[in-house]
């Protein structure tokens, strides 16, 4: 218990503490991340951005701002797994026997954990909620001052009302009227938990030695030159190509690159050609094909590109 | 008050246009109605309306019955009496037109074609007429020139005025930290940031601070300044000192920020390609002023220059790169053409032109309606004689699905070898088409495939040209056809065709090789995302035409091309980039 709130205390202050390497659930064919730490190391030390596909609680009628969970690219999964950063947990086939069965000690450990959880929560929200008083009287405190040395005289009207205001406007929004609004007595009931994961209580399956890497598409060849001359990428779709390529973190640059990647004797049509340099100089970036050589003498990789822009624009 | 102003500004030379202005000219046809009158006929046929029958002129109905009765007992043929003629070579994959009778039939009734050495009408005559200075019409290309020079002046205003309020903003800070960094005045209280005055001790600091220095390169000109790698920096900056460092790269970039952004394409074209060459060239200048010769070298920062050497604007100035040539044995009279630059007098009547087939950058600058060179123009005087002279070097291009529809669809054109000049027949131009169409073309004998290229291609070209558009191709918008209602000439292109073979027939999944083939035919969702946003950006819609491609048969080498383009279907679906956040009311 003592140990795993540590952790958490620990997971909670910064990303440094993620030990390499990390899990990536595999469910339903997506590779997906659902810790904020990780995501952000890897997005810090591995270049490797993902997509938020999750809902956001408070804002749900939007999807231009998204959540967690984070969706790997396949790519982007084997990529890690490579680089033995990550390992991929079907996520399903070990949930589903472990969770089912979970009694005894264990179960209670567990159910102990989100108590801990609710109950930390709970705390936060508390103080929160006692900051907020504080402020808020301090402002009246503030105000009945300032009028007080306005009007002296007619201070012993004025105060009855504007505290009733003041308090009215402090818990009126937040919580309904109750007879008995003590803190106390609510703080003992945490609040209710939904854990994003399950991991904490069923300990995660050893880390596999030779596994199964991703599938991937032909393109990713090119995908790992990319990664490997420090570029960023994101899925490419909404630009007709395989991945944009960013020169930094995409919350800092514009993409410099479409890239699409070909076999290295793969016929490409002209028409792709014509429309993907055209696309990709309408938007002001580069339109860069890649492919492997198939028989290269030189060391490691022998991914070239070229990169083509329409002339007449 | 004049509905042809260019017709206004043409005339306003001649001087008896000039001595009678109140004199109301005949109001000639509108652009429109030349236009309508020019390419009044849709398609290259003839056609025999009945008369219009006029109530009060009873007369009439015996006009219309007479024109009835012509066509009952002697039917007229719809085509022309002599057909068009075209050439078939299969070693060029093309078909050529030569005559210009067809050549000015064929793309004004109908817009078949284009001109090998233009954009589509054939115009390279009326252009090197112009060129030479004995014709004054007005191109397309010249058109089209026009408005990308004019979009180009754009972007270099725009590039300047964005730069010059980025100067502005910079001087302004730069004031803004002189006057933090100068002493307290008494009068005036000292703000809190003076504590801790900006201070270029730690080396840290001073890259930050040479880097803030930089301009951001917004300019070709900048960027090819700019070091490749930060490693570059760091290596320059590892021999000596601290302090020195950073003075040193502080003295680099105070040694560019003069130069100018360039602001015009004469000026782009005038940059060097490197480092290298701003030195070769600093130094040529600095050797011909010691040597107090009278050469003059056009040199990229025309700001330079001014300061050094007086330019005279009226002699030439010869660009060679890298060795000076004295003007007297310039390329002038090596290749006899080359021109005058004129790097400082960036007019908008000179325009420059580059050719790069040899290692070093010849450039010359032309008036347009002069002739190339000054020594040349009195060789041009008489424009009758260069009329003569000039010979057609264009030929008129068809597409095979565009001469295979008139030949076979229509029957106007009649195509003939180009090696034998004997008429080919329907059956024999189906296949030799179907041989030219890929590259490299099949060898013969050629087993018909039900999805053959160019049965697929000819059959939406068929399509589409039988419920009236004008079909052209569209590789330009990467696209297999472009649909124009009327023509080109009066509108542009309304929407753009993609061919899918769509392979639905049962037989097409029987079994696991023809299934893996068809899925080898499958397009990937970028490419149509792609495609889509392309002729989005032209503004024109996508049309993904799927040709239901039936299964094979066996005598279906030797059937008539009636019978082979009767068993396949065309289905239509028009697709639209569509976002909610934009398309929101």
């Amino acid at each position: 218990m003592a140990k795993a709130d540590i952790e958490d205390e620990h997971r909670d202050v910064g990303s440094d503490t993620i030990t390499e390497p990390v899990s990536i659930s595999l469910i339903a064919g997506r590779y997906l991340l659902f810790d904020i730490n990780v995501v952000t190391y890897l997005r810090r030390t591995h270049n490797i951005c993902g997509v938020l596909i999750g809902g956001i609680p408070q804002i749900p009628q939007q999807n231009v701002f998204l959540g967690l969970p984070l969706e790997l690219l396949p790519e982007e999964a084997r990529l890690l797994v490579e680089k033995r950063v990550a390992y991929i947990v079907d996520d399903t086939a070990w949930h589903k026997p472990k969770f089912s069965t979970l009694s005894g000690e264990e179960r209670r450990r567990y159910l102990d954990s989100l108590r801990e959880a609710g109950l930390k929560s709970k705390r936060a929200a508390d103080e929160g909620a006692k900051k907020r008083q504080a402020h808020g009287l301090a402002k009246e405190a503030a105000t009945r001052r300032a009028k007080g040395a306005l009007k002296p005289d007619s201070d012993e009207k004025d105060i009855p009302d504007s505290a009733k205001e003041v308090s009215d406007s402090l818990f009126g929004d937040e919580r309904p009227q109750s007879p008995t609004p003590s803190t106390i007595s609510v703080s003992n009931k945490p609040h209710a938990i939904t854990p994003t994961t399950t991991y904490p209580p069923l300990s995660l399956p050893d880390i596999p030695t030779e596994e199964a890497k991703p599938p991937v598409p032909s393109s990713y060849p090119l995908f790992t030159h990319l990664h490997s001359r420090g570029y960023f990428t994101t899925p490419g779709l909404r630009f007709g190509c395989d991945y944009t390529a960013y020169p930094g973190d995409p919350l800092r640059f514009h993409s410099h690159f479409l890239a699409t990647g070909y076999g290295w004797e793969e016929e490409i049509p002209m028409l792709d050609i014509v429309g993907g340099g055209r696309l990709g100089t309408g938007v002001k970036k580069g339109f860069l094909i890649g492919g492997a050589e198939s028989e290269s003498s030189t060391e490691g990789d022998n991914v070239r590109t070229f990169c083509i822009e329409w002339g007449g624009m | 008050m004049e509905n042809t102003p260019q017709v206004v500004i043409q005339d306003a030379g001649a001087p008896a246009e000039l001595a009678a202005p109140k004199q109301p000219k005949p109001r000639g046809p509108s652009k429109a109605q030349q236009l309508n009158k020019l390419y009044s006929l849709p398609a290259p046929l003839r056609t025999f309306p009945l008369p219009t029958f006029l109530p009060q002129n009873p007369l009439s109905l015996l006009h219309i019955a007479y024109a009835w009765a012509k066509q009952v007992i002697a039917p007229e043929s719809s085509h022309f009496p002599e057909l068009y003629e075209a050439f078939f070579s299969p070693d060029n994959r093309c078909v050529f037109v030569l005559e210009e009778r067809s050549v000015r039939g064929l793309w004004e009734q109908g817009f078949y074609g284009k001109g090998s050495l233009s954009r589509s009408e054939p115009s390279w005559l009326d252009r090197e007429k112009k060129r030479r200075g004995a014709g004054k019409a007005l191109t397309s290309e010249d058109i089209t020139r026009k408005r990308r020079e004019e979009r180009q002046q754009t972007k270099w205003e725009r590039a300047r005025k964005e730069r010059e309020a980025i100067d502005a903003k910079l001087q302004e800070e730069a004031i803004a930290a002189f006057s933090l960094q100068s002493p307290p005045s008494p009068t005036q209280p000292t703000p809190p940031m003076l504590d801790r005055p900006p201070t270029f001790s730690s080396w840290h600091e001073g890259l930050k601070y040479v880097y803030a220095s930089v301009a951001a390169p917004v300019t070709p000109e900048y960027l090819l300044k700019l070091p490749n790698s930060p490693c570059d920096v760091d290596s320059k900056l590892c021999v000596v000192g601290a302090e020195q460092r950073v003075e040193k790269i502080l003295l680099c970039t105070s040694k560019f920020s003069p130069a100018p952004a360039p602001v015009t394409p004469e000026r782009l074209l005038g940059l060097p390609n490197s480092l290298h060459d701003i030195g070769v060239k600093v130094i040529t200048v600095e050797a011909a002023l010691s040597n107090k010769e009278p050469l003059i070298y056009t040199l990229n920062f025309p700001a330079t220059v001014t300061k050094d050497v007086s330019i005279d604007d009226s002699e030439p100035v010869i660009d060679i790169d890298p060795l000076p040539t004295p003007l007297g044995t310039s390329m002038e009279e090596a290749n006899g053409a080359a021109e005058i630059v004129l790097n400082g007098t960036a007019n908008g009547t000179h325009r420059r032109k580059s050719v790069r087939f040899s290692p070093t950058v010849e450039e010359t600058t032309f008036i347009k309606s002069e002739p190339p060179s000054p020594e040349r123009a009195a060789q041009h005087e008489n424009a009758a004689e260069v009329e003569v002279a000039i010979q057609n070097q264009e030929h008129y291009q068809l597409t095979l699905e565009e001469a295979f529809f008139l030949s076979y669809g229509l029957g106007t054109l009649s195509i003939k070898s180009a090696a034998t000049g004997l008429p080919i027949s329907a059956s024999e131009m189906f296949t030799q088409f179907r041989t030219c169409y890929r590259f490299p073309p099949k060898q013969l004998p050629l087993t018909l495939e039900p999805d053959d290229p160019f049965v697929i291609s000819y059959l939406v070209y068929h399509h589409f040209r039988s419920l009236g558009w004008v079909v052209r191709g569209g590789i330009k918008f990467s696209v297999d056809f472009l649909l124009y209602l009327r023509g080109p000439v009066f509108s542009h292109a309304e929407f753009a065709v993609i061919i899918l073979p769509s392979y639905t027939d049962p037989h097409w999944s029987s079994t696991p090789e023809l299934c893996a083939y068809v899925a080898g035919k499958e397009r990937s969702w970028s490419w149509l995302h792609c495609v889509n946003r392309v002729i989005t950006q032209v503004q024109k819609t996508l049309i993904l035409v799927y040709v239901e491609i039936p299964k094979p048969q066996d005598d279906e080498t030797n059937m008539a091309v009636d019978k082979i383009l009767r068993r396949y279907k065309i289905r239509e679906i028009v697709l639209k980039r569509w976002l909610s956040n934009r398309s929101r009311d």
